[in-house]
């Protein structure tokens, strides 16, 4: 390819982008949204246009602070719009920075999430030669890019065998150990991920990630009180996690439910939601399980070790307090606009059913 | 366990921000020190008048300190409370005060 | 650092270096020429000091001491960050978006987020294939609507 054929390729590639890029905020032109399902990430990177040029004056950590500020676990138009970002990316010179690697591997995810997958080679590519394929962050990332690529069962199974060989080589290798278990989850054989999940949790009882997986696994499985003994692992390792009581909550009240309702049940449940509300202020999770758990524990009747007059008093609590984050969090008052919406909209829904019931 | 170390439990703080906090009070106390040193050297204190001057300066700082980044509530920001702002990094301020003073000094009266 | 503590700054900056500047000179004045009026110096020093700060004019000791508060309140005034320790207040914080981490940028993102959203992420467990199907269906329900 000549440098004249690389830049007109450039160009078209350029115009492409800004046509899909048009198709997501206008969603009316029904052309453009063709163009959108027919995706087909750049294929070249390497060529320095004009337009790239300008974008890659954004430094390194700006792009790390873009990153960082949507969760591991994003919605689509997100990933989009940050994989969208690795050509001026994988443009920016190498400086060997930890920053920049970890912008790699940030950006290798966004990548494979978003079937952008040329992108995702050369980062991948980039990143092996750089600490050898041997190490074993490298090995799953591999791991997730060849999980990605798999078009078929068999060929899943071909990289869950290549999982196994690593792994005679060398047991402790964690990083692939829990690819392996989440592909063996993925492949639906939930009873053989959970028995490797407990072999590594036998080897490295302190890590508080697997004790939240396998307590996941149990979940959803509804093995509740498997589940709940794993959380109450993780809290022994980290005990100020907040977010784990409130799931401890919510896990001891759907367990509470599903074996009919024992008032006491539902009190272990009252306690754990009320223990996230004192280690987090003005927690949504956690005064919308006090409020939903009082609201039961008054309904229901037999004996309770919680005084109803206490069990009342929580319940206008959680009433109030839920109510100052509704009516903040549509006025958009500051220092209320982080709530999840989806959550938000939950909370109204219970407030006026309890209004419905009164 | 005795009673301090339960209420660390019940009521957990970030060690982080404890950190970051003190930090910036220290950089406060020895930055304003270095300007007090500036106006003793110019007012010519000598001796005993020049520590009390420094003296009475850091309780003005440390106000201040409380009255503006902290709203008035120095316990939700220090673990000591008042007596952590007030006494943050007195040996170092002092070093950065005599410096700037007999500096001031000496330029000021030729 | 807001804009009347840029200026306060300044401003006594200047008031600051204007009195260390009368300072001096009124130092070189009662030196060289000995003031007439002022009975209490028959004779200065042999080495040319001046004894105490009490021989400084009240103007410029007033100065001084106005000139250092103002620029000690401009410092301590211009946006010190101070965050809370206790971790309930800290976590309320930061989950409904009024303050964010270190390195996440408050501008480009209003999601709160919290201190333990690893254990709820795991990001050792991604399943890809999973957030690669609903990356796809996305784009499809987004086509069809």
């Amino acid at each position: 390819m000549t440098s004249h054929d690389r830049r007109r390729h450039a160009t078209h590639r350029r115009q492409t982008h800004s046509n899909q890029l048009g198709a997501i905020t206008a969603d009316k032109n029904p052309k453009a949204l063709t163009n959108l399902i027919a995706y087909k990430p750049p294929t070249h990177h390497l060529s320095p246009a004009p337009g790239v040029r300008l974008a890659s004056k954004m430094s390194l950590s700006t792009y790390l602070s873009r990153f960082k500020s949507v969760s591991l676990t994003p919605t689509p138009s997100e990933s989009l719009s940050l994989s969208q970002l690795a050509p001026s990316i994988l443009n920016l010179s190498i400086t060997d920075t930890p920053e920049q690697w970890s912008l790699y591997e940030s950006l290798l995810l966004s990548a494979l999430r978003t079937g952008d997958d040329t992108s995702a080679r050369l980062i991948l590519q980039r990143l092996s030669d750089r600490f050898g394929n041997s190490n074993a962050r490298i090995m799953a990332l591999q791991g997730l890019f060849d999980e990605a690529m798999a078009t078929n069962n068999a060929q899943l199974e071909e990289v869950l065998k290549n999982y196994n060989e690593v792994l005679k080589d060398d047991p402790t290798n964690v990083p692939i150990t829990k690819r392996k278990i989440t592909l063996l989850h993925h492949l639906s054989k939930k009873t053989e991920a959970i028995a490797a999940l407990t072999v590594l949790l036998d080897l490295n009882p302190t890590d508080a990630e697997s004790w939240a997986q396998l307590a996941q696994y149990y979940f959803e499985l509804s093995m509740f009180s498997q589940a709940i003994f794993c959380l109450e692992e993780v809290l022994l390792i980290l005990p100020n996690a907040y977010n784990v009581h409130v799931r401890l909550g919510e896990i001891s009240y759907l367990a509470a439910e599903n074996s009919g309702g024992g008032v006491e049940k539902f009190e272990t449940s009252l306690r754990w939601y009320l223990r996230a509300v004192e280690l987090c202020d003005r927690y949504l999770r956690g005064y919308y399980g006090v409020k939903l758990v009082t609201g039961k524990l008054l309904q229901s009747k037999g004996t309770r070790t919680i005084p109803e007059e206490k069990v009342n008093k929580l319940n206008s609590v959680a009433t109030v307090h839920l109510n100052d984050i509704v009516t903040g969090f549509e006025k958009g008052t500051k220092g209320f606009t982080g709530y999840d919406p989806e959550e938000v909209a939950a909370v109204k829904e219970l407030l006026a059913a309890d209004d419905v019931s009164k | 366990m005795n009673a301090e170390e339960r209420d660390l439990q019940i009521h957990p703080i970030v060690p982080e921000n404890v950190i970051a906090n003190s930090k910036t009070i220290v950089d406060l106390h020895s930055l304003s020190s270095s300007l007090l040193g500036i106006a003793a050297g110019i007012l010519g204190l000598e001796s005993y008048t020049g520590f009390l001057f420094y003296l009475l300066g850091t309780l003005f700082v440390s106000f201040l300190i409380i009255t503006f980044p902290m709203g008035g509530k120095p316990d939700v920001y220090v673990r000591g409370g008042l007596k952590d702002v007030v006494l943050a990094d007195v040996t170092g301020g002092v070093m950065g005060y005599v410096l700037t003073w007999t500096l001031f000094f000496g330029l000021v009266r030729v | 650092m807001s804009l009347p503590s840029k200026l306060l700054i300044t401003f006594s900056s200047l008031l600051l270096a204007h009195a260390c500047y009368s300072a001096h000179e009124h130092s070189l004045l009662s030196t060289t020429h000995p003031s007439p009026s002022s009975p209490a110096s028959p004779s200065t020093s042999p080495s040319g000091t001046t004894t105490t700060g009490s021989s400084l004019p009240l103007d410029i000791t007033l100065e001084t001491l106005i000139s250092v508060s103002l620029l000690l309140l401009g410092i301590v005034s211009s946006g010190w960050e101070l965050k809370p320790i206790s971790l309930r207040s800290y976590a309320g914080m930061l989950e409904r978006g009024s303050v964010f981490p270190d390195g996440v940028d408050g501008k480009t993102t209003v999601r709160g987020r919290g201190i333990f959203d690893g254990l709820e992420d795991r990001p050792g467990f991604l399943d890809i294939r999973k957030q690669r199907e609903e990356f796809a269906q996305w784009i499809k329900t987004h086509g069809d609507s």
